[in-house]
């Protein structure tokens, strides 16, 4: 190659990579929420029983503690978190409220087939204060969607079950197909659980939110696959940058 | 689970379409999808007194007018003589035998239980079978029938541990395991409990005189067992999630009534062995709470009704819960409850105002990927299941499969079978890297976070690098970055031997790996350059085909003219050419000569490309590239 004043050399295209599009998308969710004012934690992958369980409310007997959902390790003694919900129990147990945090990163499920994957990504987040209610999360949830699905963006909420929250639900936007698509699973703080942590729930109620990183991604990005996200495939990585 | 569509249609009131049922359905909770003749239902677990027709009636009740009445049988029954012996009453503390018999069973049935068959692809099995698996559908009691005539000895329920062999009445043999709940007679193991009666005892198409057991089962005595023995058992998939306690007299006699229908029933005698009193839950309620919690302001009196609709009995301190409604223990479940009659999307949005904050750390992490990506690396993100232990690992109990028993302790063999991966994917030019926390029995350092990088290939595809391969200078500039922090010390690079790797490609390997922990509190800062706002780019499918390229150098004796040549070449478009660039550039000042080289990358997500396919396009691209002026493609024939 030779320069020359009076030729203009061709420009070289951008030679950047990028981050993972799970991990972009998780840092932009987490972003708008630290905005909002929740602070972000982070706690282990390897948890224990009492941790991801016990004090989440999951009773000693429930399906999600068999072994054909969770992975166990060194002798039943720890376990890969199926939720990030231990980091919030952790969190809880360290501050006192009014306390607003939530916490990004990956849990593990003894799944695998075309749309189960044994490890995805998760945000939770949770706000104890006093006097928080159900219409205060709706509120919250509304902020949230609306910032990654756009301002036109129609979602319903429906009654759910989880343990640890109680009301419980969960929240679908509707597809340009005109189908209800779940994106969102949250509610009330089960009282149980602020007494588990040392917070009395007389005084104070919380509510609480988790989403899924890999269906939000695959909703937004369009890709039906959710394998091609851990295949590592330069094809499919440098789409994202 | 599945109900036919008319079965609740035809019982409700104010009902009149499908899709007005459906948003009745999704307002309080229950997923499904609406076909030809049924509903299939997706239920939450909490909910077992909704796994059925009446359960599912009681429910709608709170929104709409349904009919929940079903018809019993009314006459008296005289005690039943039974020699049985619960060894285990807190795990059924609950359970009545009946002994029934009827002149003969029909062959056929017209009426509901028919359209239970017919409608529902319901496979018939025998008279007193049928009856009992129908009525499982219709009130969600799971029942059992022991033919009587092979029952001559005690029965007796109790916990076993020890190995034993079970024939279902299926058919299927199980070695049961560890602890189970059994029934057993005359030292054999007739029944699991609350799961599938034994082959032994089983009625077949002949039977005219049964055992009916009809019993109450703690959930955590059932749970797992069916996964674990295989079994597909409607009876263990209601008792896991629990069914009404109080219900058997009331399932019983529904039961005879059914028989009564298609029967003449010549003899009926029962007996019940009860451990408990079967007591209703009674709550202390608070309005003021349960409003608090949602959120709302709704008078007194409508919150009451909604409670009643669902069956709650009011009382003027408390709340009796009915028996069905194990679920409910508190004023949070109350608040749900109604929640769901208000509706969820009924309820206003009240605005949330969260407390300020101290601003977050910056997280390192980041910087790190902003710098990596900056220098053309790709972040991957792998799973932690390895099949070699080392030193440390941590051994999974239960993996998903036999080769991945250990949890990777650093990033290396990771990141190297991505790069094989994309190695034989015919990428020449791979720069990658992944962040993630690895885990191990070391007792000072449990948790790491570290990242691995590495690097193989051409060092770019661009006219400036595309002939270099990345080296050790490259690889060491870019962890110099690193280096500049005193707290992470000796990064080494190391080339990956490729005697190691099953790969054709023999470019130099360079991988480091390293602890990331300390960064967190690194004075290094990095300033992301070009940093794009995030965005949303439509997926565009991968080729699970073989890629091939083509090159293509072309002289220009204006050299003015390649402008216009790479704007046609960079922009041509075809659906089979997956990219192209400017491998090579040379400018001959003396003789004011240009030479410049292409490379196309052709792939089809359709099928493997033939030369034919690709020389197609070729052409094309040639024919349009030599209109332009002075443009040639030396040694084209």
């Amino acid at each position: 190659m030779s320069k020359q004043n009076n030729i203009r050399l061709p420009k070289i295209a951008s030679e950047h990579g990028c981050s993972h599009p799970i991990t972009s998308l998780k840092n932009h969710i987490l972003d708008y929420l630290s905005e909002m004012g929740f602070e972000i934690i982070d706690g282990p992958e390897v948890e224990t029983e009492r941790f991801n369980f016990d004090m989440l409310n999951i009773k000693e007997h429930h399906p999600a503690r068999q072994m054909h959902d969770t992975f166990y390790l060194n002798n039943k003694n720890n376990l890969l978190r199926t939720h990030t919900s231990p980091v919030q129990i952790r969190g809880m147990l360290e501050m006192s409220p009014p306390i607003a945090f939530v916490s990004g990163g990956k849990v593990y499920r003894k799944d695998d087939d075309s749309t189960h994957l044994p490890m995805f990504h998760q945000i939770e987040g949770i706000y104890v204060d006093r006097n928080i209610n159900f219409s205060n999360l709706k509120d919250l949830i509304y902020k949230i969607i609306k910032h990654i699905f756009g301002d036109g963006v129609q979602l319903q909420f429906r009654p759910s079950y989880f343990p640890f929250t109680e009301p419980s639900a969960e929240v679908d936007i509707l597809s340009s197909e005109g189908k209800w698509l779940e994106v969102l699973g949250c509610g009330i703080v089960n009282p149980i659980v602020l007494e588990n942590c040392n917070i009395d729930s007389s005084k104070y109620s919380g509510l609480a939110f988790g989403l899924g990183i890999e269906r939000i991604s695959m909703l937004k990005h369009e890709i039906t696959d959710i394998r091609e996200f851990y295949k590592s495939n330069l094809d499919f990585l440098s789409q994202f940058k | 689970m599945k109900i036919l569509l008319n079965d609740i249609l035809n019982r409700s009131n104010d009902i009149d379409n499908f899709k007005k049922l459906s948003q009745l359905l999704l307002q309080l909770g229950h997923e499904h999808t609406i076909s030809d003749k049924s509903i299939d239902f997706e239920l939450t677990p909490n909910r077992g007194d909704c796994f059925s027709l009446l359960g599912i009636l009681r429910d709608l009740n709170s929104l709409s007018s349904t009919d929940t009445e079903f018809e019993i049988f009314k006459e008296r029954i005289d005690e039943l003589n039974i020699d049985f012996k619960n060894e285990i009453p807190k795990a059924c503390p609950y359970i009545t035998f009946v002994e029934v018999e009827v002149d003969k069973c029909p062959s056929s049935y017209s009426d509901y239980l028919g359209r239970f068959y017919k409608n529902l692809n319901q496979k018939r099995i025998n008279f007193f079978t049928d009856v009992s698996n129908y009525l499982s559908y219709e009130i969600g009691q799971p029942t059992h029938c022991y033919d009587m005539d092979k029952i001559n000895d005690q029965i007796k329920l109790c916990e076993i541990q020890n190995k034993e062999n079970f024939y279902t009445l299926t058919d299927k043999k199980i070695v049961l395991e560890d602890k189970n709940i059994v029934f057993m007679s005359k030292n054999e193991v007739i029944n699991l409990a609350g799961i599938m009666g034994g082959k032994s005892t089983a009625c077949s198409e002949n039977t005219t005189r049964i055992l009916l057991e009809c019993a109450y089962f703690e959930p955590r005595f059932i749970i797992g067992k069916n996964l674990k023995y295989d079994l597909n058992s409607d009876a263990a998939h209601k008792f896991e999630r629990g069914v009404d306690f109080g219900f058997q007299d009331f399932a019983i006699r529904r039961f005879l009534k059914i028989v009564q229908d298609h029967a003449n029933i010549k003899n009926v005698r029962l007996k019940t062995f009860n451990h408990k009193e079967i007591i209703n839950n009674k709550i202390q309620y608070n309005l003021e709470d349960i409003k608090k919690i949602i959120g709302i302001d709704t008078p007194d009196e409508d919150i009451l009704n909604h409670l009643k609709n669902l069956g709650f009995i009011i009382e003027k301190d408390f709340i009796e819960v009915p028996s069905y409604r194990y679920d409910i223990t508190n004023n949070n479940d109350l608040a749900e409850e109604v929640s769901r009659v208000i509706g969820y999307n009924n309820i206003k949005q009240q605005k949330i105002n969260l407390p300020k904050k101290n601003t977050s750390p910056i997280n390192k992490g980041n910087i790190v990927r902003e710098y990596m990506t900056d220098n053309g690396f790709y972040e991957v993100i792998n799973f932690p299941f390895v099949s070699d232990e080392k030193k440390d690992s941590i051994k999974i109990d239960n993996p998903i499969d036999s080769n991945k028993n250990f949890m990777r302790t650093d990033l290396q063999s990771s990141l190297e079978n991505n790069l094989i991966y994309n190695e034989r994917r015919q990428q020449e030019s791979i720069k990658l890297f992944e962040i993630s926390d690895v885990y191990s029995n070391k007792q000072d350092q449990v948790k790491q976070k570290r990242i691995g990088i590495i690097a193989s290939g051409r060092m770019g595809r661009n006219y400036r690098d595309f002939s270099k391969k990345i080296d050790n200078n490259y690889f060491e500039r870019i962890i110099s970055f690193f280096q500049k922090d005193e707290l992470i010390k000796g990064i080494k690079i190391i080339n990956i031997p490729r005697d190691s790797i099953d790969s054709k490609s023999n470019s130099d390997i360079f991988y480091t790996e390293f602890n990331l922990d300390n960064f967190i509190n690194s004075k290094v800062e990095y300033n992301q350059f070009d940093k794009k706002p995030f965005n949303f780019i439509k997926y565009k499918e991968i080729s699970e085909y073989p890629s091939t390229y083509r090159d293509l150098s072309f002289a220009l004796s204006n050299p003015e003219k390649y402008h216009d040549l790479q704007e046609l070449l960079l922009n041509y478009k075809n659906k089979n050419l997956k990219d192209s660039f400017i491998f090579d550039f040379y400018y001959d000042e003396k003789n004011i000569k240009l030479k410049i080289g292409f490379r196309f990358i052709f792939e089809s997500v359709e099928r493997t490309l033939t030369d034919r396919d690709i020389d197609k396009i070729m052409d094309d691209i040639i024919t349009s590239s030599l209109k332009i002026e002075t443009v040639s493609i030396p040694g084209l024939k």
